[in-house]
């Protein structure tokens, strides 16, 4: 693997942050920033140009819909996997229809996310 | 999210989608299994359960949601279920119902339904188990089907050179939220052709679909649908085949009972299945507050008018008088969009016949005719209740049991007719029954058993008058009282709230050969054409339908038999009002009074007033308690000077 792929973790709970790194980092993703709310994860990412982005579903301030959808304003070619709840579903329609291009519901197996990261990446 | 704003919608749309049911479940009695309709109500359920749980209704998403469960093994199945299956159903949809109405009343569901939950659960482990064998059943059927509205679009898309090819996506086993790999599919879809039709919805998928189909317009090949959808994380297999024409019928989406119904009007029916996306739902509470304001700016207008009359400016009255006009036009848009079908009350009676037949043991066809009828929803409301009365009446009372119909030489079988039709601007409903009809002599001897009047009395009464008495409080003629009418409080509640609104009830009746209830409405409760008079210099109105003629009355014409006065008018003897005294101040002694002969129900008066102003149309406003409770009064209106007028019910004087 000779350039490990750029990803962006956009979490606010920090086990969920470390648990993503974890699983990503052993399959040779490179975890080259996270974020716990929208506000940075929009800060950071022209300057990270990663590429993949996990993004939580709810975060404190804005929602990860509407950041998804900031986030695609900046590129259209962003990658995000949206991350929810059982009880978020609509709101992961709306992510999608926002320009997320993969979601993943919580509690997952990490198969799933790497199968998602994988799918989904650049 | 405030749920709370939305209860009064959810409780208007549960209601609506309870008949649909109710429509379901009786069809299924009636004429069989269909599965269009079966999957109807498993939708309708569905949607209730979500709603209710939104909306933070246990109780009723409880009871729905087990509801569902059954209606989900039923459509699976195929055929007709036991009887006590449907009647669970049944059940089902009352309670709710009555929830509904607990809801409405003091925003709580304290209805216990834990044991009617407990036997659909029952229900539901037993027959689930039988049923598995033919669920797979379900998996044959594997055709997509289109409502006739999406039949154009596909037509279209034809002409254009575009195929359509039904594109069937299985999930893999174990997949969670189905509903979200399912849109991320449409949206795949989407980039190779446009998804015209997609079942189940994709927006009202359970976690145990196993498969979904598309109906895709497309000029892409095969492989590159399959590619697109195939990368969806879940999707275990996509299948493409070439999909033809097969509409569903309109008859099986609109999910009709077997009530035979005549429409009236010219209207097709056909398409008003359809047209109801050309509707919106609004609040009712709205509507009353906008008819409100439009009879104060019309009365208004009235004022300015007088001003402009004053002030003797002819451009200001010409253009007042275009306004009058356009207001006028106003009025009446805003009075027909508080009209709806009757059907929209009758659609509950079928159900509501059904049940009251099959508790007496009794075979009962029950029509309904001009379904389509309009009246305005106010007064719809109001009337339902007497209607189930009526309805009640006629099956308790009204048809014979099946050996003594026979035995009498009629059909086995009893007819019930409810009608609704327009008749001068009045909308008439009639319940009319080929049942044994009313015994005159076993209501006379209970009339007179009951002391309502002596047997000489009853001797000179005819028989029409003694038929009156079925509408006196308390008079029931029921041997046995049953659990649901001859109670006693039947006909006359009929009466008072017919009359209450400005109607009539009147009765038909042939001892051995059935009755005939006539109820006649006012198209609308709200603007009436009243008579304005003044009583010691206050303005009161008499509505219309109440005034027979006027008359002036020179005192000296006036008799007195058994302390009350009387007028003597072309023979007729009738009784003098003077309310001048009630309605305070004192009646000066005059020569002559103008006056006006009022008759409510074939009874006639003669009111004494001290001025006869004139005709005109009035805006009715309700009373509150305390003047309601006086008894004189039926409303009050705002007349043109901004004065208030109160409206006099002729009934309580007569």
């Amino acid at each position: 693997m000779s350039n490990p792929k750029k990803v962006m973790i956009v979490d606010d709970s920090m086990v969920m942050r470390a648990m993503i790194k974890d699983v990503l980092t052993k399959e040779g993703f490179e975890v080259v920033g996270q974020a716990k709310n929208g506000k940075e994860a929009l800060e950071q990412y022209p300057k990270l140009n990663p590429d993949l982005v996990t993004m939580d579903i709810i975060m404190p301030g804005e929602h990860g819909t509407d950041v998804v959808k900031k986030m695609i304003e900046l590129d259209k070619d962003a990658r995000i996997i949206i991350v929810s709840g059982l009880n978020q579903k609509n709101l992961v329609m709306q992510a999608m229809d926002n320009g997320a291009k993969e979601f993943l519901v919580k509690p997952f197996e990490n198969k799933e996310l790497i199968e998602a990261a994988m799918k989904t990446a650049r | 999210m405030d749920s709370s704003k939305y209860i009064d919608v959810f409780i208007e749309e549960t209601r609506d989608q309870l008949q649909t049911v109710n429509s379901v479940l009786l069809s299924l009695e009636e004429s069989g299994f269909n599965e269009e309709q079966m999957n109807e109500a498993f939708r309708v359920v569905h949607t209730v359960k979500g709603s209710a749980g939104v909306i933070g209704v246990s109780h009723i998403c409880e009871l729905a949601h087990i509801m569902e469960d059954l209606f989900d093994i039923l459509r699976k199945r195929k055929e007709v279920p036991e009887k006590s299956m449907i009647q669970l159903l049944f059940t089902g949809v009352d309670k709710i119902e009555k929830m509904l109405t607990q809801l409405e009343k003091d925003g709580t569901t304290h209805l216990d339904v834990t044991e009617l939950i407990a036997k659909m659960k029952q229900a539901r482990d037993s027959t689930s188990a039988a049923a598995k064998p033919t669920a797979d059943k379900a998996k044959e059927i594997n055709t997509i089907q289109i409502l006739p509205v999406q039949r154009t679009q596909v037509e279209e898309a034809v002409a254009q050179g575009k195929r359509p090819v039904q594109v069937k996506i299985t999930f893999s086993p174990e997949l969670r939220f189905r509903e979200g790999r399912a849109y991320q599919a449409v949206r795949n879809l989407s980039n190779v052709g446009m998804v015209a039709a997609s079942q189940p919805s994709v927006t009202d998928m359970p976690d145990d679909t196993p498969f979904f189909l598309n109906l895709l317009l497309t000029d892409k090949s095969d492989e590159m649908i399959i590619q697109s959808v195939n990368g969806v994380t879940g999707v275990a297999l996509v299948e493409v085949a070439p999909w033809t024409m097969n509409v569903a019928a309109p008859a099986t989406t609109e999910a009709k009972c077997e009530v035979k119904e005549e429409a009236s009007g010219a209207e097709d029916k056909s398409s008003s299945g359809l047209s109801t996306a050309s509707t919106i739902r609004v609040r009712s509470k709205l509507l009353d507050q906008l008819l409100d304001l439009v009879g104060e700016i019309v009365i208004n207008n009235i004022r300015v008018n007088q001003i402009a009359i004053d002030l003797k400016h002819r451009e200001l009255k010409q253009t007042l008088q275009n306004n009058t006009r356009l207001m006028g036009e106003m009025q009446d848009v805003v009075l027909r969009t508080r009209m709806v079908q009757v059907d929209f009350i009758f659609k509950r009676f079928p159900r509501i016949v059904r049940d009251l037949a099959q508790a007496n043991n009794k075979e009962i066809e029950f029509l309904m005719r001009g379904t389509d009828i309009e009246i305005d929803r106010s007064l719809l409301d109001e009337i339902g209740d007497a209607l189930v009365h009526l309805l009640r009446n006629a099956v308790d009372h009204g048809i014979e049991e099946k050996q003594d119909r026979i035995a009498k030489g009629k059909k086995p079988q009893g007819t019930i007719i409810l009608s609704a039709f327009q008749e001068q601007g009045n909308v008439v409903i009639t319940v009319e029954d080929d049942g044994k009809g009313m015994d005159i002599k076993k209501i006379t001897a209970k009339a007179v058993s009951k002391g309502l009047i002596s047997a000489d009395e009853a001797e000179r009464m005819d028989d029409r008058s003694k038929m009156q008495f079925i509408f006196l409080p308390g008079f029931s003629t029921a041997d046995k009282i049953s659990d649901l009418s001859g109670r006693g409080v039947g006909m006359d509640v009929v009466k008072t709230k017919i009359e209450g609104l400005g109607g009539t009830v009147r009765l038909d009746s042939t001892y051995g050969k059935g009755s005939k209830i006539t109820l006649k409405l006012p198209p609308s409760m709200s603007i009436i054409r009243a008579m304005l008079v003044e009583v010691n210099s206050e303005k009161y109105a008499i509505p219309l339908e109440n005034v027979r003629e006027t008359v002036r009355v020179p005192m000296e014409a006036v008799h007195t038999i058994a302390d009350n006065g009387v007028f003597k008018l072309r023979n007729e003897v009738l009784p003098i009002l003077n309310i001048h005294n009630e309605f305070g101040g004192s009646s000066e002694v005059v020569r002559e009074m103008p006056a006006i002969i009022v008759e409510k129900n074939e009874n006639r008066a003669c009111l004494l007033v001290s001025r006869l102003i004139g005709q005109q149309e009035i805006v009715v406003k309700n009373l509150g308690k305390d003047l309601r409770q006086t008894g004189y009064f039926s409303g009050a209106t705002i007349l043109g000077d901004g004065k208030v007028a109160m409206i006099l019910d002729v009934g309580a004087f007569i």
